[in-house]
């Protein structure tokens, strides 16, 4: 299938564009490094906060568990809306990541309240999560070049799992250092959520739009200075208010089904963690590290396999990022290595599956969207995916109960094979670059 | 630009600084709950204890803000016309679910004195010092130890099992106390309904309680989506289900009647209602905890009342509830979890 060409490609030293990432990328790469390690710290130690000071019910950790995987997320697409009528995407973000930061302030005040007002904690912390999404993947598409897209992702998506990563080491430190002291967590948490709008405000600036062709945001880095102090370009309006015209593209409906039929066949992690752990007869303790570990093995994969997508194509990147993925169902459920073995390379595994996912399916729905309707654009596709993970953990929720582990994971690695061989066969690389 | 990143670099500094001065001051300020302590009501008086009395007592985990959250504490029985006035006698354990009975206690309890942070199970004498030390595989429920004080019972939940359709796990392990030896667990005894074995994958017990002689005992069953309540015997590894809609059974001390928590709502399972069993009759009635949701496994005060935890607006602690089923519930312990009853 490949040609030469290709192979050329791969082992070329240097990425096309260059390894270099504009400014922009790593300001909102670092501004997303502090709000996840802010909002990991709590995430962490909340089951053990509730269990510790209010007694409560595991039926009601359940609820809060949901509620936060849950989330609302039809806010990502108005945050996507509304960075794209007003043109306004810094600031639209900067609205989410202040919504988190209130919430953090809201667990100083609130501590050992009611679990109504948590619940509403937890929720808007999610909703700031989800309006700052869409404009902030389309800042990082607008502010590289296109044969840069995967790369710059990439850097953004290991700062962001290196936060993930980072969050509930601190907080187990901290509440080593000083037992029971919850109130530090919250405060640390609540510093540390104002350092990363911060970050935004002082390291981020607003990217100019004009009407352009898809990912023709090619102005080099250090002109974006310049522009931004004069960034009153007149932004165009779209025919209808929700950008459905976007769906008239081919190719960008090739990646919404990319993205929502993937997703149904993906067993969310926390099933594959405890499936891994049951089978091997461990300790359910270990699920925190296993989370850990998964960050710390994207994060140092994001860069390089980003560089790689921008080099070889996004769209093969993607499929192929499943490989990895198969093999970790495989293994869980022929249960070959013994642990601890089989939880590492289950680590080394999704790591890789999600560096080779997460900020690759963004840049390649970038350079397929129109830059004035780009955040809309990623927020469908965003959407489409949560949507379809979301399904997919109801889906085997209900066929674990109703059919037992091995069943179930022979539907889910049978469908994935399915889906994969199907996309991966009628390949149609895109050629934007 | 440059200007821009000295700003965040100095905004760094600043928020480092910023969560010192925070640890420091909040430490400096002796006790930073003390306020809120003199402000939730009277100062609770508190004495430290070495040993379990001999007197009739109430055990508790103490849930006040400050310096003794989390402790053990134990009340002499009868209790004070305001019990709130009454000496708190603290021991040196920290448990999160704590239960006791003739010289054997069990304690449940975070341990994150290593990490990864891990919950286990310690088994105490009457002088609180822990004699064996049980790793748990999830945070605990309830804990049980029976009358004899010969054989223990806990309930943890297994976490992470499956979120989505709300269904959770359990596991419920019977120790010996003495040996600190694990007798079993209740998903390894075989289960009979109408005479019939009954078995499935999906079996998940909880919220044990033993009778008079250690061995026999009621527990709850969830098979799925359904609850019953199983009666069985530890020596002989065996159970039969009695009946449906039962969760958490405490067994009366003259062994005649049940107290359980009835879930209502239907699917989404809103709450409990509290309900008293007799066990000859198999006639039920619902108790007067009036419109609260009791999600706890209580124990018996006396022949007629039974102790339980509530968070209500009147006040978050112990409950003290007649059987009669008209009587409505009165706080008989603020802050205060995990009631056990020494006769």
């Amino acid at each position: 299938v490949y040609s030469n060409d290709w192979a050329a490609r791969l082992f070329q030293v240097r990425p096309a564009a260059g390894w270099r990432v504009p400014a922009n990328v790593w300001g909102l790469g670092i501004t997303s490094l502090l709000t996840d390690i802010s909002s990991e710290m709590v995430v962490t130690i909340l089951p053990v906060y509730l269990v510790m000071t209010s007694g409560f019910a595991p039926l009601l950790l359940g609820v809060a568990t949901g509620l936060h995987e849950g989330g609302p997320l039809l806010i990502t697409w108005v945050g996507g809306w509304i960075a794209d009528r007003s043109g306004r995407r810094k600031l639209t973000a900067g609205v989410g990541y202040g919504l988190s930061a209130l919430c953090r302030l809201g667990w100083m005040i609130f501590s050992g309240q009611t679990m109504g007002a948590l619940a509403v904690l937890v929720l808007g912390d999610r909703m700031g999560k989800a309006v700052r999404t869409a404009p902030r993947d389309a800042m990082i598409s607008l502010s590289v070049r296109s044969e840069q897209l995967a790369t710059a992702f990439g850097v953004h998506r290991a700062l962001d799992a290196a936060g993930a990563a980072m969050g509930p080491v601190l907080a187990f430190v901290l509440l080593w250092q000083f037992p029971r002291r919850f109130d530090i967590i919250f405060f640390t948490s609540l510093i540390v959520a104002l350092l990363g709008v911060a970050a935004l405000i002082l390291l981020v600036h607003e990217v100019p739009v004009s009407a352009q062709a898809p990912a023709l945001a090619s102005v080099p880095a250090s002109a974006h200075a310049a522009a931004s102090a004069s960034a009153s370009t007149p932004e165009p309006r779209y025919a209808s208010a929700f950008a459905f015209e976007l769906f008239e593209q081919p190719p960008l409906r090739h990646v919404l089904m990319l993205a929502a039929t993937f997703g149904v066949v993906t067993i969310s992690d926390a099933f594959v963690y405890v499936l891994l752990l049951q089978r091997s007869n461990a300790n359910i303790s270990w699920v925190p590290l296993l989370y850990t570990g998964t960050a710390i093995t994207f994060l140092l994969l994001a860069v390089p396999i980003g560089a790689l997508a921008d080099r070889v194509g996004r769209r093969a990147v993607f499929i192929c990022g499943h490989i990895p993925l198969l093999i970790a169902y495989g293994m869980v459920l022929a249960g070959l290595p013994v642990w601890p073995w089989n939880a590492v390379i289950c680590i080394l595994l999704l790591g890789s599956f999600y560096a080779s996912t997460d900020g690759v399916l963004a840049s390649l729905a970038s350079s397929l969207l129109p830059a004035p309707s780009r955040a809309m654009g990623l927020a469908w596709v965003d959407t489409a995916s949560s949507l379809a993970r979301l399904c997919s953990s109801i889906l085997f929720g209900l066929l674990w109960t109703r059919a037992g582990d091995v069943r179930v994971l022979i539907i889910f690695t049978t469908s994935l094979f399915i889906v994969f061989i199907s996309f991966a066969a009628f390949a149609r690389e895109e050629h934007s670059a | 630009v440059t200007r821009a990143r000295l700003a965040f670099l100095a905004a760094c500094v600043i928020a480092i600084l910023a969560i010192v001065a925070y640890v420091a001051m909040t430490r400096a300020r002796s006790d930073l709950n003390a306020a809120a302590r003199a402000a939730a009501g009277p100062p609770v008086h508190v004495e430290p204890i070495a040993s379990v009395p001999d007197a009739p007592f109430i055990m508790f985990r103490d849930a006040s803000p400050g310096e003794f959250y989390g402790r053990v504490a134990l009340m002499h029985l009868p209790l004070g016309p305001d019990p709130d006035r009454d000496t708190r006698f603290m021991t040196s354990l920290e448990c999160e679910r704590v239960f006791y009975a003739a010289g054997w206690g069990v304690c449940l309890v975070l341990d994150d004195t290593k990490l990864p942070a891990s919950y286990v199970a310690r088994v105490f004498d009457r002088t609180f010092a822990p004699r064996h030390t049980l790793p748990l595989t999830g945070p605990p429920i309830r804990a049980r130890v029976s009358v004899d004080g010969r054989r223990a019972a806990f309930t943890v939940f297994e976490s992470g099992h499956s979120y989505a359709d709300e269904s959770f796990s359990t596991r419920t392990t019977v120790i010996d106390t003495a040996s600190g030896k694990p007798l079993g667990e209740l998903e390894q005894f075989t289960v009979r309904k109408d005479g019939q074995p009954f078995k499935s994958i999906d079996f998940n017990f909880w919220g044990l309680t033993f009778a008079r002689d250690g061995d026999h005992f009621y527990a709850t069953l969830r098979t799925k989506g359904q609850r019953f309540l199983v009666k069985g015997s530890i020596d002989k590894r065996e159970m039969e289900v009695v009946r449906a809609d039962v969760e958490c059974p405490s067994l009366s001390p003259d062994e005649t009647r049940v107290v359980y928590k009835k879930p209502v709502g239907g699917v989404l399972e809103v709450g409990w209602r509290l309900n008293v069993l007799d066990l000859a009759s198999g006639v039920e009635h619902p108790l007067n905890q009036q419109s609260r949701s009791v999600d706890d496994q209580v124990d018996w005060f006396d022949a007629d009342h039974i102790v339980y935890h509530d968070s209500a607006p009147q006040g978050t602690g112990v409950w003290l509830l007649s059987v009669d089923g008209a009587s409505p519930p009165r706080l008989l312990l603020r802050n205060a979890y995990s009631p056990a009853v020494q006769h």
